[in-house]
């Protein structure tokens, strides 16, 4: 007696239950943590944030779905005792889980060209694992400013003579423009006499100054923006004037603080310094700051992860057949086996539905 | 795999059970591109609200999940044999949804401080 059921569909059914629980179970959570951290002054990450492009996910739901047809009709055709035209069904559904694998390795490619993994990503700049992120980011930068020294000093007296509320006097500024042209050679800065250091004539070599940094840091833009950012991140102690002892009566050095950018202001800086030096072809590779990205990162991987994993389980199935076929073993008996693995593939492809306007759409 | 000969009632005429397929396929594809739409209609024509947005491409998408489980599935066919496993999992995916609820509703932000504060940690 028993069902009037061949037992292989019995068990792929089976089977097939099981896997709703396990992807109910990842779909359930992913669900909970969305809605549950976020808030609207930080919410959940938006595609463009997290290298996400919803075209090519839709892409891959038409690759799966055309896989879906293809592999029905495989079972069709075989079920009639044609057995070419199974093969070369099976042969195209392959090929398009092959494709769909492809198109999430180049996805996971970019995420990983942009740091964008659980655990690299920046979220509370001020919290305490936004000291170890943000010593991350200050080492890199550091690593870029390096490149070209004279740029990067240059830079960093810009940086300080674009201060709005801090001013540089003149006697300060020829002592800068001293020590850059002291330690860096090929430097086109102008040192000032000594009629430059007072009134009208001092204001007059400042701005001459400023005008020759802003020409020296565009030839290397990327060095320049990291120190900039350097700049903004570190609160110091700014020397405005180094004081003369000889003169009467002896003026002496003074000093103002500098207070760094505030944590909120920092986030956007250092993805606008990703962006501008990925648009010139160089990218600085900063770990980005994005609010949520880690854990973004952690849903994203491990729902897409399980299912290509799927998808690979049922390409190698498919292989197999198509070995089987190659060699002359498949044939009409083979219908049953060829449906079981349809149940399957399908069940993968129903995954994705899900999954693509989860993850990609809303 | 020597099964006897798989139930094949339902391809009595096989060419019918072909363009069923391909109908389906049809639908599939027009509606992967519908979804595509309704989320550019949120994000980039702003015409809907997320909420709007959301509803429908969760829609569409059972649709979908529905059309291959019927007909891809062979389901419209052997429901009658399967359904005593298929809906204790969709019974307990329901339950494991509103096992879950308290930790999502609880956290809804309809009164949430202003960036920078703390959030509270719940009712």
């Amino acid at each position: 007696m028993g069902l009037p059921l061949p037992n292989g569909k019995l068990a792929m059914w089976m089977f097939l239950v099981t896997e709703i629980m396990f992807f109910t179970a990842l779909i359930g959570v992913y669900i909970i943590l969305r809605n549950g951290t976020p808030t609207r002054a930080e919410p959940w990450p938006t595609p463009k944030q997290v290298h996400l492009v919803e075209a090519i996910g839709a892409g891959n739901t038409f690759v799966l779905i055309c896989s879906s047809l293809t592999v029905v009709l495989a079972h069709a055709a075989i079920a009639r005792g044609n057995v070419k035209r199974a093969t070369l069904f099976v042969a195209v559904t392959l090929a398009l889980g092959a494709v769909f694998l492809l198109v999430k390795a180049y996805e996971y490619q970019q995420k990983f060209a942009h740091q964008v993994l659980p655990g690299h990503v920046g979220e509370r700049l001020d919290g305490p694992t936004g000291r170890d992120y943000l010593d991350k980011v200050r080492g890199r930068l550091e690593e870029v400013a390096a490149e070209d020294r004279a740029v990067a000093d240059c830079q960093k007296l810009l940086s300080d003579l674009s201060l709005e509320n801090i001013r540089l006097t003149p006697r300060e500024v020829n002592a800068r423009v001293t020590a850059i042209l002291n330690n860096n050679a090929g430097v086109a800065l102008t040192k000032a006499s000594s009629e430059q250091l007072t009134g009208d004539a001092g204001a007059q070599y400042v701005q001459t100054v400023k005008g020759e940094l802003e020409k020296i840091t565009e030839r290397n833009p990327n060095v320049a923006e990291s120190q900039k950012l350097l700049e903004e991140m570190t609160g110091k102690l700014l020397q405005t004037d180094p004081g003369d002892p000889n003169a009467q009566p002896a003026v002496a050095a003074k000093s103002e603080y500098k207070p760094p950018v505030p944590a909120k202001e920092l986030g956007e800086k250092i993805n606008t310094l990703n962006e501008e030096s990925e648009k010139r072809g160089h990218s600085v590779h900063l770990p980005p700051y994005i609010p949520y990205g880690n854990l973004w990162a952690s849903c994203y991987f491990a729902l897409t992860g399980f299912h290509a994993l799927h998808v690979l389980g049922g390409v190698v199935v498919f292989a197999l057949i198509l070995l089987m076929a190659l060699v002359g073993w498949l044939g009409p008996q083979h219908a049953l086996m060829l449906e079981l693995v349809g149940l399957y593939w399908h069940f993968v492809d129903i995954v994705w539905i899900f999954l693509f306007p989860l993850l990609y759409l809303v | 795999m020597s099964e006897p000969a798989p139930d094949t009632a339902h391809a009595d005429s096989h060419g019918d059970v072909t363009r069923a397929y391909l109908v389906v396929f049809g639908s599939l594809a027009v509606f992967t591109a519908a979804s595509f739409v309704i989320y550019e209609a949120e994000v980039s024509w702003h015409l809907i609200s997320k909420y709007t947005a959301f509803a429908l491409i969760m829609g569409v998408a059972v649709v979908k999940a529905s059309l291959v489980g019927l007909y891809f599935m062979h389901l419209k066919w052997d429901w009658a044999k399967l359904y005593f496993m298929i809906v204790p999992a969709f019974i307990l995916g329901t339950m494991m949804m509103f096992v879950l609820l308290p930790d999502g509703v609880v956290a809804w932000h309809h009164n949430e401080p202003e960036a920078g504060a703390t959030q509270p940690a719940g009712e």
